[in-house]
């Protein structure tokens, strides 16, 4: 908790969200010089500048959002395969600094966001009337789920939430260790608290102020022995001289210390951005990066991968690193196109039967019996 | 014409007077600049601004917002960075930058620089250099890069007016590992059995690359023949991959 403290420098509570569990525990956490009530949110919204994007990294902002929780996954594009889930966003902006994050192209106001009503969340899903559907449901997409989680305890309450809805599965997807906060919460077995790893010589290099590989494995071992679900995104896989050996490395780290029976799913995914996402990480991070100095090409979705005969030896080399310790580790491709899925798998997503299951919400159900 | 004494056209006359647009139709300075200038590139926009700073601090600083929304730009810390970047280029490459109306993003390579002053001879070279606008800028961001990789800026200079031979160069360099490969895959398509009147060759579309195959053919029978003949072709292919 600390050191959430002295990261950030200022925090704004907007007047509309003053008496909000989040705001109150915020002023209780912070000392009271480093916060401030705002009409507004401060500064001015638009393209920011490398120092703007960094320092708004030490900025929290509390407020209410004003619209919609409740988005598809930004993988359900035409033309592209997509693990079909809805993503719930508390926050927008990550406290951590990965070199290669799609934040740096997509934020443009200046502050770490964090929502006061997330019980409209909870609201907009109960009106769904879906209690008795399947439904999958992440969060981190445009803030780390559990980073923060010390200072807003939004898992306790999400997995309460969902404890009287069995059939909804609830994803956080971290690249932190912060799991004991939730530990004690009695769950309902549909909460899956997923990680973004990378080779730890990725993590030092391009993941800074996350926590290590070892960290994250070991903050996944604490979530199954609470009876929490656990998965891996080996996401995104970055290509380096020595990539083989890294991910080797990788892959023996997950495969020594977890079973298939104890990972339901893992995905796989190669760097990619969109082109105007390069200038700002050029200046936050300079040229030596193994993201910067990517070899890359645009794709049919606009956004920049390395060259598809690399992608698919990189997605051929994990699926085979996997299947060599165990061939139940069930593995699929994610923000990839058909195309790539047909070369690595000889299958399209859509028309496998046993890839259709990665594709199915009730997978997580269903590899758990 | 002049505005409240700053002279804002005709910058070459010696003699005679201006006309102050403020003395004789209580013209803003925003009313005057745009009438006088209904359009402005961004090099020239900026040392515009650059001239009404240091010659009325104040009155940049109030209609700094203004005066870029006139023309189309939103002020924020991030085009003022592009400001103070182009205007610690040569001139000659803030005119090449205006004729082939680059946009401000398209200037963003110089952002990652300590200062644009550092590469000064290859921006000039570059100026000079027959490329289109799409090819220019992307020679900018290779340039910058590879400066930024460590290779000396005297490498990275054209060595002659040839800006395709320049542009392979430069991504052989900035692309190896892709540009290597799709190199090997010409050599090795190259010395495939091709049927007569059917040529192929190595191309790359996007982040992909295959083969792209032109049949000539002139009936039913000659189009199935060739088909039959490319057969080899795919198992020449298949050794391959």
């Amino acid at each position: 908790m600390q050191r959430l403290i002295e990261k950030f420098e200022r925090v704004y509570i907007n007047r509309d969200s003053i008496d909000s569990e989040v705001a109150r525990r915020m002023m209780s956490i912070f000392p009271a010089e480093k916060i401030e009530f705002v009409d507004a949110r401060p500064g001015t919204d638009g393209e920011l500048s490398a120092r703007e994007f960094s320092l708004s990294k030490r900025l929290l902002y509390i407020c209410q959002f004003q619209g919609q929780f409740f988005k598809r996954c930004p993988g359900s594009r035409p033309g592209l395969a997509c693990c079909n889930y809805f993503v719930l966003n508390w926050g927008l902006q990550c406290d951590m600094n990965c070199s290669y994050c799609y934040l740096q192209s997509f934020i443009n106001t200046p502050v770490l966001t964090i929502y006061s009503n997330l019980d409209q969340a909870f609201e907009e899903l109960r009106a769904l009337h879906m209690s008795e559907s399947v439904l999958r449901i992440g969060t981190g997409e445009t803030v780390d789920s559990l980073s923060l989680d010390e200072l807003t305890l939004y898992s306790r309450r999400m997995i309460e939430f969902f404890r009287d809805y069995p059939k909804w599965n609830l994803e956080f997807k971290t690249k932190s260790d912060r799991v004991d906060q939730f530990l004690d919460v009695p769950h309902a077995g549909n909460v899956i608290v997923s990680w973004s790893v990378n080779p730890q010589h990725i993590v030092s290099r391009e993941e800074h102020g996350t926590a290590s590989l070892a960290e994250r494995l070991a903050a996944a071992r604490k979530c199954l022995e609470r009876g929490f679900k656990v998965s891996f995104h080996i996401d995104p896989m970055i290509y380096h001289p020595e990539w083989r050996e890294s991910y080797q490395s990788l892959i023996d780290a997950i495969a020594g210390q977890f079973s298939p029976d104890e990972v339901p799913y893992m995905s796989v995914g190669t760097l990619r951005f969109q082109p105007e996402q390069r200038a700002i990480m050029r200046e936050r991070f300079g040229m030596n990066s193994y993201v910067t100095s990517a070899e890359t090409y645009p794709s049919s979705d606009g956004k920049l991968r390395y060259d598809n005969a690399i992608r698919q030896e990189m997605f051929q080399f994990v699926l085979d690193g996997f299947a060599k310790h165990d061939p139940l580790w069930r593995i699929f491709m994610c923000m990839e196109t058909p195309e790539t899925w047909l070369k690595t798998t000889g299958a399209s997503p859509f028309k496998s039967d046993r890839l259709h299951d990665l594709f199915d919400p009730r997978v997580v159900v269903q590899a758990s019996r | 014409m002049a505005w409240q004494g700053l002279l804002l056209t005709g910058f070459d006359r010696r003699i005679g007077e201006a006309l102050d647009l403020f003395e004789s139709s209580h013209a803003t300075f925003m009313e005057a600049i745009t009438a006088c200038y209904p359009e402005l590139h961004f090099c020239e926009l900026s040392r515009l601004f650059a001239n009404l700073k240091r010659a009325r601090p104040e009155l940049a600083q109030e209609l700094t917002a203004n005066l870029f929304a006139a023309y189309g730009l939103r002020w924020c810390e991030r085009l003022s960075d592009t400001v103070n970047a182009i205007l610690q280029t040569p001139v000659a490459f803030q005119k090449s930058v205006d004729e082939k109306k680059w946009g401000t993003r398209d200037l963003a390579p110089l952002l990652a620089l300590k200062s644009p002053g550092e590469i000064t001879p290859f921006l000039t070279a570059l100026s000079e250099m027959p490329l289109g606008k799409s090819q220019a800028v992307q020679a900018l961001e290779w340039v910058i890069e590879l400066y930024l990789l460590g290779r000396p800026l005297n490498d990275l200079m054209p060595a002659d007016h040839d800006g395709d031979a320049y542009m392979r160069r430069l991504k052989q360099w900035r692309k190896p590992v892709s540009v290597n490969s799709d190199e090997q895959w010409t050599r090795t398509v190259g010395q495939w059995p091709w049927p007569a009147h059917v040529q192929g060759r190595w191309q790359r579309f996007g982040d992909q690359a295959g083969l792209e195959i032109k049949i000539q053919t002139t009936s039913p029978q000659d189009f199935h023949k060739k088909l039959e003949r490319l057969i080899s072709i795919r198992d020449a292919w298949s050794c391959n991959d």
